[in-house]
């Protein structure tokens, strides 16, 4: 089974990481991971281990977000994730329109949690996801790059590339081209 | 996007530079550790008494360093198996395509045209961190983790 995550806001700095690690052991919670934002339990926390952990959280000017809150943000992340990696072909709505059906929530409420604790949008997060699918279509090379803009609903070649470049500061032509020059030198190194 | 604390370790042999990287680092609070070393002699002893789980996520190398520079510590680093979870960064004042293509051909995942201005610094700065952040998790491949920044 996996573990149980809870998610917590404002956690900005390595400090935070400690205090939060810190607070946990004295209430005697078992953890996996303490993240920036996240920790991951090793065993589900009674509802009373639960408030008193969100008192002294909200003591050093923290907040633990209710399991609901966590959850979506996990589900908002494997829609994406499902949506760009794991599907044929992506829903004929916009994303925001699709998230929000899916979950069955405003799309504001959603995006303004998940801004709150992952620290990039929703958006930002959907188009991290489509350029990795698009370097990962350009490697496998059995579809040219229209055809990869067409399967990823970019409205043009030049919008797919556009969007490459803002993001990874390459065109898509030199990532390919550098990734298959890289493999080969570091083969013959 | 992993919310794991970063682990940077920067390799600069002028002084002033460390500090104002450091500085920018702290300023974005992007939760982020970050260690200093003078040059890349410093930097590949470092490495090589770490363990494996203390190595950092990623290495920020000048590229031009005295006694090793920042290439022959990245040729170095992607001989070694045991870094292969490490990413690379350099930087450089040169915006030569020539180095860039250099520097990501022998392995680097991040290229940055170190900027004069401190502000543009913190940018390009932000960028790589919160891409090697987006890397560390699933379905995030590290081997296509590349990026120009500037």
């Amino acid at each position: 089974m996996e573990n149980q995550k809870i998610h917590i806001k404002y956690m900005v700095s390595l400090r935070c990481i400690m205090v939060v690690k810190e607070e946990l052991k004295e209430l005697g919670i078992n953890f996996a991971h303490v993240n920036l934002g996240e920790v991951e339990l090793l065993s589900k926390i009674s509802s009373s281990q639960r408030e008193v952990l969100s008192l002294r959280l909200k003591k050093i000017g923290l907040e633990l977000l209710d399991d609901k809150k966590s959850i979506l943000i996990d589900k908002i992340k494997n829609e994406v994730i499902k949506m760009i990696h794991h599907s044929e072909s992506l829903p004929n709505i916009n994303f925001s329109d699709f998230i929000s059906e899916k979950l069955g929530y405003d799309y504001t409420y959603l995006s303004n949690i998940f801004s709150e604790v992952q620290g990039i949008t929703i958006q930002q997060f959907i188009i991290f996801n489509k350029i990795e699918k698009v370097k990962e279509l350009l490697l496998y090379n059995e579809l040219n790059l229209t055809e990869i803009s067409y399967q990823l609903d970019y409205s043009s070649v030049s919008h797919l590339s556009n969007q490459f470049k803002k993001v990874t500061g390459l065109t898509p032509s030199f990532f390919k081209q550098m990734k298959e020059m890289r493999r080969k030198n570091l083969l013959n190194e | 996007m992993s919310e794991k604390t970063l682990k940077i370790l920067l390799a600069d042999d002028d002084e002033a530079d460390r500090l104002l990287f450091k500085e920018a680092f702290d300023e974005l609070k992007a939760g982020t550790s970050v260690s200093t070393v003078n040059d890349g002699v410093e930097l590949m002893e470092l490495l090589q008494n770490t363990e494996p789980k203390n190595l950092p996520h990623i290495v920020f190398l000048d590229i031009n360093m005295p006694r090793k520079d920042g290439m022959e510590c990245l040729k170095e680093i992607r001989a070694d198996s045991k870094f292969k979870e490490v990413s690379v960064a350099i930087y450089s004042t040169s915006s030569s395509e020539m180095d860039m293509e250099e520097t990501f051909l022998h392995g680097a995942n991040v290229y940055i045209h170190k900027p004069n201005d401190f502000q543009k610094l913190k940018k390009v700065l932000e960028k790589s961190i919160m891409y090697a952040h987006v890397y560390q998790d699933p379905p995030f491949n590290k081997e296509n983790f590349l990026l120009m920044a500037e």
